[in-house]
Formats: structure tokens, sequence, C-alpha cells
């Protein structure tokens, strides 16, 4: 069969992710580049670091209070406008911000445009989106979309660093803003569509009806909801959503203190910085890995090894000499990082089914991204107190076995529609 | 107040000065100044992007058709 005839075979949905995970390279790699230009607005705008972080920090409030809204208009309306309306702005917002003459126009067009921008293109909006379009390997998925975002923030980030080097902050931003929209808004605008049924397909690329052969007749899960109120009188969204607490605490305190920590104990900061980029390329390949395994298991079991691997991660940090610790952690924690995000997301959509499951994974993102803010916070102020972060680390160990636990405890198999769903045939598909 | 920028740089990617710096050291021994780094990654992203879309319509009419 040739390249062409194999293409057209192929189920649509893929081409949905590819074009996210495209989306998702971009949208990480310009936010992660808001580091390289700080040093610039120092200067130009003869302004503190202080004042810049106040930027930030609003950004990230209203990065994560818009989380839920966005769900919901995607609940409502389906992705493919809310993505091409984050897209949109976001490229407008990066244009606005190569014309800031102040650092209290940064606070707005960063802190409040580009945050709110952003927010719906943002991976709990993109994962969203597919989950709509895949069911047997939504898994596989929602982690190729990370992975974009991993390599995104690799890629981007020298790239956006040399760029200002050549051409200055103002240009490289509007660099980022012709991204958005000259490659952006294409991509959602000729390829997302909200639902497979839209064009006539079905989930997967399968059959539905019940005389052809590949079929699955789809049912719902008993917790299936119509509105995300419901879903809160229920056990397993607090569990899910809980461990996903936890999951934002420890991936922001080993994000910011990892380094910080290897200096504390003597390890040279390049080392250190060394194993953070060891510890990001572990955790691409693990994405892809967990992605393709979630969906060949049950996820609450992936979901709670992937917390209590990550606790023995932290746990290397606080037992073991400090430069082993340093390395065990980048290929144990860099295993487990982010391959949270596809399973929670798809483990939501799973048990209470997909028409609030925007709303649901939007909550879940807020606090995920407050609660983590928070304990950055403390985690820095308790170092400062006491000079060292073992009772930090310990204390994250001891949620992440917590998170462990809770998520093992999910009745997957008794409310997920992966276990409820009569498959007469799974042989053939119709296009795979 | 830094301690948040700090997360919000590391939140969405490895972006530590220390870092950052140790990748630039890395891509500079293979690229020298940065502009094939530049040029690379742009026209890859546009030409992925162009070819995706065209792939990606007609395979979705193909689909349909099936």
């Amino acid at each position: 069969m040739s390249i062409a005839k194999k293409l057209n075979n192929m189920y649509y949905g893929w081409f949905i992710v590819i074009g996210l995970a495209l989306v998702t390279f971009l949208d990480f790699g310009a936010r992660a580049s808001f580091g390289v230009y700080v040093h610039e607005w120092e200067k130009e705008f003869e302004t503190s670091v202080g004042s810049i972080s106040a930027a930030a920090s609003i950004g990230l409030v209203i990065g994560g209070l818009s989380s839920p809204i966005y769900g919901g208009l995607i609940d409502r309306y389906g992705g493919r406008v809310v993505l091409l309306f984050g897209a949109t702005l976001t490229g407008i917002g990066y244009i606005l911000l190569s014309f800031i003459p102040s650092v209290l126009f940064l606070a707005v067009v960063w802190g409040c445009v580009i945050a709110l921008a952003t927010g719906g293109i943002s991976v709990g909006m993109t994962t969203v989106t597919v989950a709509r379009w895949f069911s047997r390997y939504r898994g596989m998925a929602m982690s190729f979309i990370l992975s974009g975002a991993a390599l995104g923030g690799l890629l981007l980030v020298p790239f956006s660093s040399y760029l200002v080097e050549i051409v200055g902050w103002r240009m490289t931003v509007t660099v980022f803003a012709l991204g958005f929209l000259t490659v952006g808004v294409p991509v959602i605008w000729s390829l997302v569509r909200n639902s497979p049924e839209e064009i006539g397909l079905e989930k997967d690329g399968l059959s539905t009806d019940p005389n052809q052969e590949g079929t699955v007749v789809e049912t719902t899960s008993p917790l299936e909801v119509s509105h995300w109120r419901e879903a809160l009188k229920s056990l397993p969204i607090w569990k899910i959503s809980m461990a996903y607490v936890v999951c934002g605490v420890s991936t922001s305190i080993i994000s910011v203190h990892y380094v910080r920590w290897a200096i504390s104990e003597g390890i040279s900061s390049t080392q250190g910085a060394m194993a953070f980029g060891l510890l990001a390329g572990v955790n691409g390949t693990a994405l892809l890995f967990v992605g393709w395994l979630s969906d060949r298991m049950e996820r609450r079991l992936l979901l709670g090894t992937v917390y209590g691997i990550r606790a023995l991660g932290f746990l290397c940090l606080v037992i073991l000499p400090p430069t082993w610790g340093l390395w065990a952690f980048a290929v144990i924690g860099g295993g487990s990082w982010l391959s949270s995000v596809p399973l929670t997301t798809s483990l939501t959509a799973d048990i209470y089914g997909l028409k609030q499951v925007g709303t649901l994974t939007g909550l879940a993102n807020c606090a995920h991204a407050l609660g983590g803010a928070a304990c950055v916070w403390i985690a820095g102020t308790l170092f400062d107190e006491i000079g060292t972060y073992d009772f930090t680390f310990m204390g994250v160990v001891v949620a992440l076995i917590a998170a462990m636990l809770i998520s093992w405890s999910v009745q997957e198999k008794k409310l997920s529609v992966r276990y409820q769903t009569s498959q007469l045939e799974t042989g053939g598909a119709t296009a795979s | 107040m830094l301690q948040l920028v700090k997360f919000q740089l590391h939140h969405d990617g490895p972006v530590d000065p220390v870092l950052l710096g140790w990748i630039r050291e890395v891509l500079d021994g293979f690229l020298g100044s940065g502009v094939a780094l530049i040029l690379g990654v742009g026209v890859i992203t546009v030409l992925s992007a162009a070819l995706l879309i065209f792939v990606g319509r007609r395979v979705r009419y193909s689909n349909h058709s099936q």
C-alpha cells in the first residue's frame, strides 16, 4: 500500500492531535520565553524584577481562573471556536506586547490579555477537545499533545534567546505573534472539528453500525453527568482532583527549587541544570510511553503508580548522597512528571462522560495551578527559615503517597465507560 | 513575587537561566551564532503546518467518503 493510500486510511482524529501538538509547541515555547525577556525589560523600563514578577503573578492567577470558564465554553460550543479565539487573541496579545512602553503595560498585556488568551489554547483545553475524538486511544492522543509542550519548552526558549540577541525582544515577540496568526490559527481553522460525528465519523475511527464488522456499541458510564455540579456530589472527582493538586504542588516545587536545592547541597549549578535538562528529556519520552500504556490498562493504576514513582524520586533527594539524589531524581522524577496530566483528563472523561469534561478539567487545572503557586511560596519561605529542603521534600513524599493511594482507590472498572462498552467485535476498524 | 515568576517560567518548561545558558552553550557548539537554529525551527514549523493542513484536509474528505 502506498504512503498516500495509508494516509488516506488514517483516522482523521490523529491529524487534529498533531495540529494541536503544534499549537501547544508554540504556546509553551512562547510562554516559557518570558524568562529571556526579563533582563531586557529590567534595563529598558528601568524597573525591578519584583515589578516584572507582579505582571507574571497576575498572569498566573488569571490563567488559572480562566481555565474552568474556557472548559465550560468548550462543553457548550465545542473546542474549535474556543481554540480559534484563544490562538487569535494570543497573536494579537503578542503584537500588543511588542509596543508596550512601560512595566504597567506589561502587567496589562502579559498579565491580562496574553494570560487570558493562552488559557484558551492551554493543554487543558486541547486535551479536552481531543477527548471527544478518541475513546480507546484517548491516553495516547493526549500524551502526544503534551509531548509538543515539552518540545516547545526545549526548542523555542533557545530560539527566542538567540533571536533577542539578533533583533531585540520587540521583534522576537512579533515573530511569536506571526507564529500564532500564520501557523496556529490556520491549523486550528483547517483541521479542528468539534467531534467526529460532525464529519460523519465515530470515535477512534470505529463504526457504530451494528451490521458492520469492527463495530463498537457504546454505552454510558454510571456517573455520566449533564451538569458539572452533579459530578461534585460523587467521590471520584474529589479523589482525582485532590491527587491532581498534589501533582501541581510536587511539579511546581521541583520546577522552582531543583537547581537551587542542588546548589544548597554543594553541587555546581551547571550540574544541577544538566540534571534538570535530563529530567525534561526523560519526561518527553516517558509521556508517550505512559500514554500508550494507559490505553492498555486501568488508568487509575497507572496514575497512582506515576505518583508513587514521583514520591520515590523525592525520597531519593532526601536519603541519597546529593549527587546520586540529583541524577536519580532526574531519571525517576522525569519519568513521571507531566504524565499525570493526560491520565487525569482521560480518567475524568471516562467516568463523567464528555458533556462536562471541559468544566471539570478546567476546575482541576485551576486548583492545580493555584495550589502549586502557593506551595512554591511555602517551600521558599521554609528554606529561608531553616536552610534545608529536607522537610519540604519529605512532606511532598507523604502527599504523593497519599495521592497514589487515593488514585488507586478510584473504582474505575465499575465507573469508567471503558469497562461498560459492549464490544461486539474489535478487530477491524473502519479506519485505523 | 520572584518565586512566582520562577514558578511561571519553570511551570511550562525548563527555562532556568543556568539551564538556558547550558543549552545555549551546547547549541553554540553545533550551530555557531544560532541563525541556523532560528531559520531551522522557523522553516520546519511553517512547512510542517502547511503540509499538515494540506494532507489533513485530504484525509478528512477521504475518511468522510468511506
